[in-house]
């Protein structure tokens, strides 16, 4: 007797699955969200709401979402190029944070001047630091075949350090009375604010753009294409003369400098200084983000809101249900084991043979 | 020169200490890798050891249940990367850094009542005999876990060369297909060996909230679970390699500690950030040799595997 | 003790072809049977479900007159029927006594011993210990060979077992199946190359098309009534008009080419010198994995070298990346047509692009010229005689003959110089051969040259006007095709080049 589930391999990808399976995951994570708070005591349906309903219920809630989404999008915009080529680059977290510290210190220049030329060089050498300290994890796994994933999150910690002792070290505000933190920066240092009484700034202009500029090389240009052969076979972009090394270093640099354009827009935005914890991992959290707009930049728009919703939900439930924030890292892990699982039905057909072998009869 | 023999001797202790954790993690994920299954999750499998462990301990007070609870616990959340990459056919290494994320919140969630409490008191062995100069402090009165994790990677290591269970691991490392051809049941093999890998990075996370630090505390694996993994390629997937990778680890951190401690004028934060930029110097000197690794490497690493009927 | 076994009414069929239909044959021990038959016929299929790993639709096996039930390897293994793959089943980086051990319950040492009686018995010339990687091709056929031997099978199937193997080791195997079958192994010897069938086999059964078509004495056949049988229709042959005169307009030119791979799995390439003038095909014969692969890559740019050790046109090339190199009009032809030269996701246009020739303009300015792309690839699809109209298609829907027509028309469509090609009718269909074949006379007949990298010793006795071989990295002197005998290739192939 043969099983009565055969499982296939799908000769073609529909695409209609290609868009079912984000939210086939983002069913299944919410099923399993109300499981756990059903064991932790609570209401599942209210629970539910107070995580992803209550915190964007009003203007406000929605402008914090938008707040969170933008660095999210921003970094996975950037991941997006890696992840396409099979690069793994799991430490933008650390390029995030490096991209802070090196746009901080010259946001800190001009602590106490005022000029429009000032934003411009903050974010342009933030991006540059970004772009700098994700070049050693590349340049480390073209010319000394070093495994990208762990050289990369090494960084993370050195990163993490780094801004530890310049914010208790040499940056420390002189008047802080030794908290650890930098001086506030100038008004000419900040990202202009959308709203009066908001916390949503320019910054979300650099994510649209960033989504915009990606859509067009990927679809439109050679080096798009370049990256497409690059990511589905190794092989075949040597055998076309693609140049693989550049475009390891290319994505990388890409990545890189997104993250730190992310981290620039927290510092500058709703921060406005340098301290400890200028990320709550904005940079592991958007490969899930990555992961969940299936690489594609139109996707990655609205995966950043889905998982920002996360970040505010767990400070909604902290509020409200008094669980610790950490349970919107449970969310995040959950949303990408389903996904990934989800996936299945991408490359496999499921086929029940029970009325098939009825007919042979 | 007046050199305090005992002194070194508890600064020996004091490294075999903290690179136990890196030994059991890192013996345990070169299992799992052998078998052609690359698991990111560690990280995320140590700290969930960490709170069971810690949680059995402070309500059972059993260091048996807390020891196996952790180890349990491991196996538990590595199964959820087995059943996705082995039956689901997912990535493995998305697969890994989901388990790390969600490892990380899940034990966050359940320590929440835990931190800030003071760990019980493990129960060591021969702790009168390590009074002796130099060798007491180094060989007694020590944990289970301690004397476990020196011994383990000299198992392991016959375990794969010499049994015909290993030999059938390092077969399914080499080629699933290959393997398959022979009659031997890969997914079986590597959810066997995925399991055995979530129990010793169960167990490591139990060394550090039971015996190391001994407390819970959010994130204390700090970054363990990826410096076992990078263990794994230093070690190119040699298990005795593993235990003197650990023991290189384990002494640039109480280097450190100790240099902090002394009040050397570097400052503190490039003390701490030593063991993750030896980690990455470490990689490249022994990567730079690709034909070495490229030998070294379980063919089927990583490579996802589906089985045609 | 005689075996007999009996395959009666097996028929199998896939969604797109009829495998096997209604097979019905008796063999017995003492006997080498010869399968014979082209890619496709079914003969691989046959075998698969006399070993379990397939299983028929209709028919029953009968081993000495009893049923036999098949439903996996394991059954077939049971019943002492045992089975060398084309492709080695071996795992590369264990030595060959755990590959041995892997597949035995015997214990280890009492193993050994029975491993050492026949390594001695057979006079094979392995040692146990070292990896599988390290041996040579004819070596690990010798180690599947012990694998089946250990378990004192009744019934030997040996799928297309000298496609790997030297003239030599060819020679050898004979003696060794001849043995076996002497000791009352029931022997199945499956093949597509008509003179094996003569020099070894008793009896031969020839299928085309999933049909039995005949089984006969092979004393009563000839080479031409085979193939016959086997085509089902006279194909004309294809005859090259050679070359009357030599030309001596030098086009390419090797000198002390060298490559020393830090790929463990790969050969390196040792000291090649070679030259091939215009209008000249040059043949490069060897058995696969003497560096046919890794010289083929140097010649295309993936891997590049000195830059005067390829000289094309009086030009230095060895530095130069494919993409650079096509523009001074040389193509290339891969072996691998799924991984190397085509990416089956993506769609015929898209494939067609990655052939970025110089006059292509199809990314002008760094941005996709999509319709430009389209144009020139539905050209290729109409000279090429592609069987299909829609650039949009992914290139997974073509067969194995229309994905080689598109991939060579997307190299012949510039008109190129010279053409690097390895194995280019490797696995196809005879039409597709045919087209292909004529396709590189044509090339020749235009003046443009060929560099032909092929396994396949009577497609280069076609094509080449020159020949040489490559052995592990090095390659032999530059003949005149019309100067070398089969037999002296075949030395040459295993090495002996002076």
């Amino acid at each position: 007797m043969g099983s009565l589930i055969k499982i296939e391999k799908r000769n073609d990808i529909s695409n209609s699955i290609l868009l079912f399976s984000p939210v086939l995951a983002i069913i299944l994570t919410l099923l399993s969200g109300a499981i756990i708070f059903y064991f932790l005591g609570f209401q599942p349906l209210e629970a539910l709401k107070i995580f992803f309903i209550i915190p964007i219920a009003d203007l406000y809630g929605f402008s914090e979402l938008l707040l969170k989404a933008t660095p999210l999008c921003i970094i996975a915009i950037g991941l997006s190029f890696c992840f396409k080529t099979n690069n793994w680059n799991i430490g933008a977290e650390g390029q995030l944070i490096f991209g802070g510290i090196v746009s901080g210190g010259v946001a800190l220049l001009f602590y106490n001047q005022e000029g429009f030329f000032i934003l411009p060089i903050i974010i342009l050498t933030g991006a540059l630091g970004g772009a700098i300290f994700a070049l050693i994890p590349a340049i480390l796994k073209t010319y000394f075949n070093t495994n990208e994933i762990l050289t990369s999150l090494m960084l993370v910690y050195v990163a993490k350090l780094l801004l530890d002792y310049l914010v208790v070290g040499p940056w420390t505000n002189p008047e802080g009375f030794n908290f650890p933190e930098t001086r506030m920066f100038s008004d000419s240092a900040r990202m202009p604010l959308l709203f009066e009484g908001l916390r949503i700034h320019a910054g979300i202009f650099i994510a649209l753009m960033l989504v915009a500029l990606s859509w067009f090389i990927f679809f439109k240009t050679f080096l798009g294409f370049q990256m497409k052969v690059s990511g589905l076979s190794l092989k075949t972009a040597r055998y076309a003369g693609y140049k693989g090394k550049k475009t390891i270093l290319l994505v990388f640099i890409i990545s890189g400098a997104c993250a730190g354009l992310a981290g620039v827009g927290e510092i500058t935005g709703p921060i406005g200084q340098l301290y400890r914890e200028i990320s709550p991992e904005y940079g592991f959290t958007a490969i899930i983000v990555t992961f969940l707009g299936r690489l594609n930049p139109i996707g990655i728009i609205f995966a950043s809101l889905i998982v920002a919703l996360t970040y505010l939900g767990a400070e909604s439930a902290q509020i409200f249900l008094q669980v610790p924030k950490s349970i919107g890292q449970i969310f995040q892990g959950l949303i990408l084991f389903f996904l990934l699982a989800s996936d299945f039905l991408l490359y496999f057909k499921v086929k029940f043979l029970i009325t098939q072998k009825k007919n042979e009869y | 020169m007046n050199i305090d023999l005992n002194f070194i001797g508890i600064i020996i202790a004091a490294v075999m200490a903290s690179s136990v954790p890196l030994i059991l993690a890192a013996t345990g994920e070169l299992i799992v890798e052998r078998s052609g299954v690359l698991n990111l999750g560690v990280e995320g499998m140590i700290i969930i050891g960490a709170i069971s462990g810690f949680a059995f301990m402070m309500s059972t007070e059993s260091i048996v249940i807390a020891i196996f609870g952790a180890m349990f616990a491991g196996i538990i959340i590595s199964l959820i990367f087995g059943f996705l990459t082995q039956t689901l056919l997912t990535l493995h290494v998305p697969t890994g850094l989901a388990l790390t994320i969600f490892g990380i919140g899940v034990s966050a969630m359940l320590g929440k009542n835990f931190v800030g409490l003071p760990g019980k008191e493990i129960p060591v062995f021969f702790e009168n005999l390590d009074k002796i100069t130099f060798i007491g402090p180094i060989l007694f009165g020590h944990s289970i876990i301690f004397y476990f994790a020196f011994v383990f990677p000299f198992f392991v290591y016959y375990f794969l060369k010499k049994t015909k269970m290993g030999l059938i691991v390092r077969a399914v490392g080499d080629s699933h297909h290959v393997a398959t051809d022979q009659g031997i049941n890969v997914i079986l093999v590597r959810y066997l060996c995925i399991m055995f890998g979530g129990a010793m990075s169960g167990l490591a996370g139990a060394y550090l909230s039971l015996v190391y630090t001994p407390q819970w505390i959010e994130n204390m694996s700090s970054g363990r679970g990826w410096i076992a993994l990078a263990l794994v390629v230093f070690a190119t997937w040699n298990p005795l390699k593993v235990l003197v990778g650990a023991l290189l680890f384990g002494s640039i951190s109480i280097l450190q500690l100790h240099m902090q401690a002394a009040g050397v004028r570097i400052p503190v934060q490039f003390l701490s950030a030593l063991p993750y930029l030896l980690t990455i110097l470490v990689l490249v000197v022994i990567s730079r040799d690709d034909r070495k690794i490229k030998l070294n490497t379980p063919n089927s690493l990583g490579k996802t595997f589906y089985k045609e009927n | 003790m005689e075996t007999s076994l009996k395959i009666s009414n097996i028929s199998k069929a896939y969604p797109d072809c009829l495998a096997n239909d209604n097979i019905n044959l008796e063999l017995k021990s003492g006997k080498i049977y010869a399968l014979l038959g082209e890619n496709g016929a079914g003969k691989s299929t046959l075998v698969k479900i006399l070993f379990g790993i397939i299983q028929p639709d209709k028919g029953k096996i009968f081993l000495n007159n009893q049923i036999l039930k098949l439903n996996s390897p394991r059954d077939a293994k049971k019943n002492k029927i045992s089975m060398v793959f084309q492709h080695f089943s071996l795992f590369e980086t264990l030595s060959v006594l755990e590959n041995l051990i892997l597949d035995s319950s015997e214990p280890k040492k009492s193993l050994e011993n029975k491993i050492q009686d026949i390594i001695n018995k057979y006079n094979f010339n392995i040692d146990l210990y070292t990896p599988v990687l390290n041996l040579s091709a004819g070596q690990k056929q010798k180690v599947e060979i012990i694998r089946c031997l250990i378990k004192n099978p009744d019934v030997l199937i040996m799928d297309e077992p000298t496609s790997v193997l030297t003239e030599q080791e060819t020679k050898e195997l004979f003696i060794s199946l001849k043995k076996f079958s002497k000791e009352g192994i029931l022997i199945i010897y499956i093949t597509h190359k008509l003179k094996e069938v003569i020099t070894l086999c008793d009896e031969v059964a020839v299928m085309r098309k999933g049909k039995l078509i005949s089984i006969s004495k092979v004393s009563n056949e000839k080479i031409e009534s085979l193939a016959n049988k086997m085509i089902g229709q006279n194909l004309k042959i294809v005859r090259k008009k050679r070359l009357e005169e030599k030309s001596n307009d030098q086009l390419i030119k090797i000198v002390n080419l060298n490559y020393k791979s830090a790929n463990p799995f790969e050969v390196n390439i040792k000291d090649i010198n070679f030259e091939v003038n215009r209008g000249e095909c040059l043949g490069i014969a060897g058995i696969s994995g003497n560096g046919q692969s890794e010289l083929f890559q140097m010649l295309s740019g993936e891997i590049t070298s000195e830059n005067n050790s390829i000289v094309f046109d009086n030009r230095p090339i060895g530095k130069l990346n494919p993409q650079e190199r096509r523009k001074y009009l040389i193509a290339f032809s891969p072996e691998d047509r799924l991984t190397h030269a085509s990416i089956p996701q993506m769609k015929i246009f898209e494939n067609v692009a990655l052939n970025n020739f110089k006059s292509s303009d199809f990314f002008k300015g760094g941005l996709i010229n999509e319709k430009k792309i389209k144009d020139h690839s539905q050209r290729i699809l109409t000279k090429f005689s592609v069987n299909t109209e829609n650039v949009e298609l992914k290139t997974q829907f073509l067969s194995g003959g229309n994905l080689q027509k598109l991939l060579i028309g997307r190299e012949l469509i510039t008109s190129p110089n010279l053409l690097i090609c390895f194995n280019p009718t490797w696995g196809l269909d005879v039409g597709a051969i045919h087209y292909i074949h004529e396709t590189l006379i044509k090339i020749n007949d235009q003046n443009k040259s060929i560099i032909l990298i092929s396994t396949d010793t009577e497609e280069l006795f076609m094509l080449s006007d020159k020949i040489c071989a490559i052995n592990k990295g090095r390659i032999s002197k530059v003949f005149k095709t019309t100067d070398v005998s089969t037999e002296k290739l075949g030395l040459l192939m295993g090495g002996q080049f002076d």
